[in-house]
């Protein structure tokens, strides 16, 4: 009988740590929402395009809740997979399509940076918007994309010379 | 001069968010999504089956188990022939 019940206590505490675990994750993924919709558009630059990038990405890392097991996981987690899906959002749009301006602009510096961006490769972009808009390290980087840190520091210097190059050119 | 990089993406900060984000239920997105997903795949599978199945419908073996005609014409055979018999 004590068999049983301690079975029943283990059971009925593993339903309690994965209800708790989920209430963790929503209320996490609804304080982070600002955070990732922000590091979305400025990978993208568009709303309508960092919408759809962060609601899928609000629902790859709920199904994803059982194998996280702290915020620390949850946050890197939820960045890697936001960053691939806007990577593959913005390889998915047309080249030619020109984006909407959703980013308050008050000079045209700004529409000229983003024009420039735009002639980027989208790989150089999420990098540029990892180090400048996130202030990620080049090792956090390289965790998010998955690729050796070596290989992020020369996409950034190769993206901010093409940058600078096609700035300079304009 | 302020590198124009950093000066671009410092808008970001104070981007606003949309309200539709804001206000999704996650875990009710996610059922949604879940019963979409499923129902696709039923769907598909049920497709796949009949398309692969239908050809083996015009076998006469397994025909009459499939054609509500079969069973319709059963039904109305013994009228037939009592309407032919009272013809008579």
């Amino acid at each position: 009988m004590s068999i049983v019940c301690q079975a029943m206590h283990a059971v009925s505490g593993l339903f309690a740590r994965a209800k708790r675990s989920e209430e963790v994750v929503n209320a996490f993924l609804q304080n982070e929402r600002p955070w990732m919709y922000r590091l979305a558009i400025s990978i993208t630059q568009r709303s309508d395009l960092a919408e759809d990038v962060v609601q899928e990405t609000l629902i790859r890392c709920w199904r994803s809740t059982k194998k996280l097991t702290t915020v620390d996981d949850l946050k890197a987690w939820c960045r890697q997979v936001l960053v691939r899906r806007a990577i593959t959002a913005l390889k998915a749009q047309d080249s030619s399509e020109l984006p909407d301006i959703e980013v308050p602009t008050q000079a045209d510096q700004q529409v000229s940076v983003r024009l420039v961006l735009e002639s980027l490769p989208t790989e150089s972009r999420a990098i540029l918007a990892l180090s400048y808009f996130e202030g990620l390290s080049y090792q956090e980087i390289s965790d998010t994309l998955g690729i050796p840190a070596g290989t992020v520091a020369s996409r950034l210097n190769t993206a901010r010379e093409r940058f600078r190059d096609a700035w300079e050119a304009k | 001069m302020k590198d124009p990089l950093e000066q671009f993406y410092e808008r970001f900060h104070d981007a606003e968010v949309p309200a539709r984000l804001v206000q999704i239920d996650v875990p009710m997105l996610e059922k949604r999504r879940t019963v979409r997903e499923v129902s696709v795949w039923m769907t598909a599978f049920v497709l796949a089956w009949v398309c692969t199945s239908a050809p083996t419908w015009t076998d006469v073996s397994v025909q009459p188990s499939f054609a509500w005609t079969s069973v319709l014409s059963r039904q109305l055979e013994p009228m037939a022939s009592l309407e032919s018999e009272a013809g008579k």
